[in-house]
Parts: structure tokens; C-alpha cells; sequence
């Protein structure tokens, strides 16, 4: 949300947001709202509360490429119906006249890509995309995504907590804990050599095959967001604290090409 | 929707059975119609020989038999005080009422949403405050005393304005003014909710980060949801603005449905009472069978088959 500025207003953003070489959380209102949905667009995690109840599909779709071009509605009607094609919705014709709640959940996912995909943006953000879909139709989706990635020149962001996803979906990896990226890596070196303690634990924690294995968890709970560690963030749940953890912020670092990971004993033997 | 029409029309003369057997019988209770008729120097024996020739010496049930066959020919026998036919008198005071009720209704739903509105958006700020105090306080404000006010500021003190009776679109001002004042403040803090509460929806966010403007949004997206409490709102409040109706009519002397029914109430003028609770009962649920259809209108979730 706080990527393009969509955070409540009592909500406090630090960092930077780089998009093509540029700080766009320092992007004037304006010319934020001309950036959202038409280079950067976003879909979330609930299809099912993210249409407008009361307008149909294709009043949606066309009121999106409507607000970024120079559009007459019927040509805006036209091209809805070609990116419900695209997004592979049988039938596109007769679902521009429907509403959300005719649709199932899978469908109005489309639907929400296809609004996303509307003005042809370079960057996709997915939100947990399928976390609110049963398997079927989420595996139906990721592959939509991962076609739609090669058909037109989209990059996608996708946010999510189901390693099985990343593994099969992801080129690049970040892990985040606390509004922090821990590690940075290509999808081979995270799972083949993750370097940060909290990557190593969320992988551990994957279930294995054997019924008879106990469950890996990682002891401890986070911390609230309002009372954060001085030092490192996980510092209080890691295997292999130190006390100098506590002390400093560990910078993210990179280890190998491609390679990065923010925690002091990562450089231990180096 | 064409089905859920017929449907509730069926039940119109259900209801009004219910209403005008309520009125009836109320109005037997308290007392007996004959000595109204007569004067005070009346004989028991004129009053007899009155009671028979209106069938007041049947049982009430009888009665009852007769006053509904009646009103099923649109009888509703002749007014005492003006020696016309009650539904006639009614039927010629209607237009008084509709040209007020529906200039108040007009004026309490543009304040209502534009306060409503405004208040929304600059929820927590001077403005809103200042809009949602003056809200509480119009709704804390018995109206009759509002128009009195109006009347002693506009029309006695700056002499701008009619005290009351009827003529241009002057006379309408005052009245049109207190009457809107029964609903507007409910109205205004009833939208600022409504729409307050609709615009955390998702689909906000989501029109959002499709990059639409905020004012856009808050028209098409925002505003839609948020119609559903304010029509429901509309349609329970027909009857308090026909109750409104009554006192803004008696304080301007407008010479509406309000005055007439309150004028007969009080010289016991049977027909013209039972003709006028018809009529505004009549009104009352046909207003509401249009917020029904409204409601399916702008929300397409709502199946009323």
C-alpha cells in the first residue's frame, strides 16, 4: 500500500520507493495518482471486496483506461472486452454487463487483472493475490500471471507468505520481517544457501514429506511495530544472537553477486 | 421488479383496511356523532330520530358493515363543516400539501447531501464540526418553534417575507424552510455516516491505486454505497414529515391535507378525518414502495423478485 501511497494518512512511511531511478513517495499528489494504475498498477488480496458492488464489470475496467487516456467509452467498452479475453474470462462480452457478485472469486481476480493490466503498466504489485482462493483456482491464477509476464513487458511484484508459490512463481526474492528486508537473493540461492537466520528458520519451517516429523517453528513472536528492537529486528527469536545484535541496525549487505542479506554473523567468516 | 411491484400494490388495500378500521372505531369511542351534528338546545327526541336516520341505532358492527361499503365506493360521506363531500374537500387541499411537502423535500435533500457530504470529507476539521453541531442542534429544535422564529425574524423584523397564507413563491419560503428542518439534520449526519463509513471500503483502495481522482471516487464509487441507508432513511421518514406537514401547515395557515385534518379533528368533522388518514395513509406507504424500488435501483445486489 505504502508503494503508491495508498497508507492511511495516520500511517508513518520512512524509506525510499525507487521506481525507474526515482523517489516516488516524494512525487507530488498528482502526479502520484497519474503513476498509480497506469505505470504502476495493484492488485490485492480479497477480489471479493475489492470491485465496487455497484457498478458492473466493464464500467470498471473502461473508467480505469478512461482516467489515463484520452478515451471515447465506446473504444474504453472495446478494449475491456479484449483484456477480459486477454485475462482469459469465457464469455467477455455478456461479464462487461455483470456485476462483482455474480462472479466467483477466481473470476473477479481476473477481473481485478484485467484492470490492473488495463493501461499496460511496467510494474505489477500483487498483494497475497491468491491467498483468499482455494488451491485449484490459485494455481489457475499464478499461471495467468506468469503468461501475462511473458505475453506483455510486465515486471510483478508479488507479496505473499507461501514459499511453495515463490519457489515455483519468483526470478528475484526479498525477505521482509518488520518493515525490513532481511535477505536479498535470486530464487536458486535462497532456498540452496540462505544466508539470513530468519530465512533459514521460514525455511526449515516448510513442512517435509514424513507424517512423523515434528513441525519446525520459530520460537518467539514479533515485536510490536510500535516498540521496536534498537538493534537488529529479529535479534530476539535468532539461533545465533550475539550481543552486539542488540547494539547496531545490521545494513543490508551483499555477500555474493545478487546476493545480499542484512545480519553481522553472515560476514562472520568472511 | 415488475413482479415485486404488483406484489406490495396488493398489500396497499390491506393496509389501508387496518388503518381506516383503526380510525373508525377510535372515533366511535369517543363519542356519539349524532349530538355533534345537532346543536347544544337539541331534544333527546331529535337526537333519536337523527340516530335512526343515520343508522347509529344498529349495532357497531353493522355500522362497520356500511362505513366500509362506503369507503369502497369512494363514499366517504359529506364533511360536517363544509356541507361538500369529504374526498372532495381532501382531494382539493392535496396540491397545497404536495407543493409543500415537495419543496421541503427538495431542499432537505440537497442540504442533507451536500452537508452530509461536505462534513465527510472534511471529517474532524473546523467545517465538519461546524456543519455536525449545527446538525444536532436542527434536530434538537422542535420545529414548531423554528417557525416561529423564522416568522418573527423575516416577516415581522425585516419585513422581507409573508407571515403566512399562500400567493407566490414567497409565501412557500418559510413554510418549506421549518418543514424541511423536521429531516434535513437527521439527513445530513445520516450521509456524513453513510458515506464516511463506505469510503473505507476496499474498492476505494482499489479505485484508488487505479490512479482515478479523489473527487471522481468519491461520486462514483463512495457516494452510490452510501445511498442505501440515506433512501431507507427516506422512506421511514415520510411519516414524520406528514406529521411535520400538520404543524408547519397550522403555524403558516397553509391551507393544506395538515390544517384540514387537524381543523376537522378538532370540530369532529368524522368524514373529512377518515378521508384525510385515508389519503396521507395512501401517501405514506406509496413513498415508501418507491424507496423500496429505489433501493433496487442503485444497489443491484437487492433481488426483490
Amino acid at each position: 500500500m505504502a508503494l503508491l501511497g495508498l497508507q492511511p494518512e495516520s500511517a508513518q512511511v520512512e524509506g525510499e520507493v525507487r521506481f525507474s531511478g526515482q523517489n516516488i513517495l516524494t512525487l507530488p499528489g498528482d502526479q502520484m495518482t497519474a503513476l498509480r494504475g497506469r505505470r504502476i498498477s495493484m492488485i490485492f488480496q480479497d477480489p471479493m471486496s475489492s470491485l465496487n458492488p455497484v457498478l458492473t464489470i466493464g464500467q470498471q475496467i473502461s473508467e480505469t483506461l478512461r482516467a489515463h487516456f484520452d478515451m471515447s467509452r465506446r473504444d474504453a467498452w472495446t478494449r475491456s472486452k479484449h483484456l477480459l479475453d486477454l485475462v482469459r474470462v469465457p464469455g467477455a462480452a455478456g461479464r462487461l454487463q455483470a456485476y462483482p457478485h455474480e462472479l466467483s472469486g477466481g473470476l473477479r481476480q481476473r477481473v481485478m487483472i484485467a484492470m490492473a493490466l488495463a493501461c499496460e503498466p511496467e510494474l505489477l504489485l500483487a498483494d497475497e493475490p491468491t491467498t483468499a482462493l482455494d488451491v485449484t483456482v490459485q494455481a489457475q491464477i499464478l499461471d495467468l500471471l506468469l503468461d501475462l509476464r511473458d505475453e506483455t513487458n510486465l515486471s510483478i511484484l508479488l507479496i505473499t507468505h507461501d514459499l511453495g508459490v515463490i519457489a515455483n512463481f519468483a526470478d528475484r526474492v526479498a525477505v521482509m520481517y518488520c518493515g525490513r528486508v532481511m535477505e536479498a537473493a535470486s530464487v536458486g540461492d535462497f532456498f540452496d544457501a540462505p544466508s539470513h537466520p530468519y530465512a533459514e528458520a521460514l525455511i526449515r519451517s516448510i513442512p517435509g514429506g514424513s507424517s512423523q516429523e515434528r513441525l519446525e517453528a520459530i520460537p518467539g513472536t514479533v515485536p510490536k511495530l510500535t516498540d521496536l528492537p534498537r538493534g537488529c529486528r529479529f535479534a530476539t527469536r535468532c539461533l545465533r544472537y550475539r550481543a552486539a545484535c542488540s547494539e547496531d541496525l545490521p545494513e543490508l549487505r551483499e555477500i555474493s553477486p545478487g546476493h545480499s542479506t542484512a545480519c553481522f554473523r553472515a560476514f562472520d567468516n568472511a | 421488479m415488475f413482479q415485486f411491484t404488483i406484489r406490495q400494490l396488493v398489500t396497499v388495500p390491506i393496509t389501508l383496511l387496518l388503518v381506516v378500521t383503526a380510525t373508525f372505531f377510535v372515533l366511535r369511542l369517543t363519542g356519539d356523532p349524532a349530538t355533534l351534528y345537532l346543536d347544544v338546545t337539541a331534544t333527546p327526541e331529535q337526537i333519536e330520530t337523527l340516530r335512526r336516520q343515520l343508522g347509529l341505532d344498529k349495532t357497531l358492527i353493522v355500522q362497520y358493515g356500511w362505513f366500509l361499503t362506503d369507503i369502497l365506493t369512494l363514499d366517504f360521506g359529506r364533511s360536517l363543516q363544509f356541507q361538500a363531500p369529504a374526498l372532495d374537500i381532501v382531494v382539493s387541499r392535496l396540491g397545497a400539501t404536495f407543493e409543500l411537502i415537495g419543496t421541503a423535500l427538495v431542499l432537505a435533500l440537497v442540504l442533507g447531501l451536500i452537508g452530509g457530504l461536505v462534513s465527510a470529507i472534511y471529517q474532524d476539521r473546523w467545517l465538519d464540526m461546524a456543519i455536525s453541531t449545527f446538525a444536532v442542534a436542527g434536530q434538537s429544535m422542535p420545529s414548531f418553534w423554528l417557525g416561529i422564529l423564522l416568522v418573527q425574524l423575516f416577516a415581522l423584523n425585516l419585513g422581507w417575507l409573508p407571515t403566512s397564507g399562500t400567493g407566490g413563491i414567497e409565501h412557500l419560503i418559510l413554510p418549506a424552510i421549518t418543514l424541511a428542518a423536521f429531516i434535513a439534520p437527521n439527513l445530513i449526519l445520516i450521509t456524513r455516516t453513510a458515506v464516511l463509513e463506505a469510503s473505507t471500503d476496499q474498492y476505494v483502495t482499489t479505485a484508488r491505486a487505479k490512479g482515478l481522482k479523489n473527487g471522481y471516487i468519491l461520486l462514483c464509487h463512495v457516494l452510490p454505497n452510501a445511498l442505501n441507508p440515506i433512501i431507507s432513511f427516506f422512506g421511514l421518514q415520510m411519516g414524520r414529515l406528514v406529521g411535520g406537514s400538520v404543524v408547519t401547515e397550522t403555524i403558516f395557515a397553509w391551507p393544506g391535507i395538515g390544517r384540514l385534518m387537524i381543523g376537522a379533528v378538532y370540530q369532529r368533522d368524522v368524514p373529512v378525518v377518515v378521508a384525510t388518514v385515508t389519503v396521507t395513509c395512501l401517501a405514506i406507504i406509496l413513498a415508501n414502495l418507491l424507496a423500496d424500488l429505489l433501493l433496487a435501483l442503485v444497489d443491484p445486489r437487492i433481488n426483490l423478485e
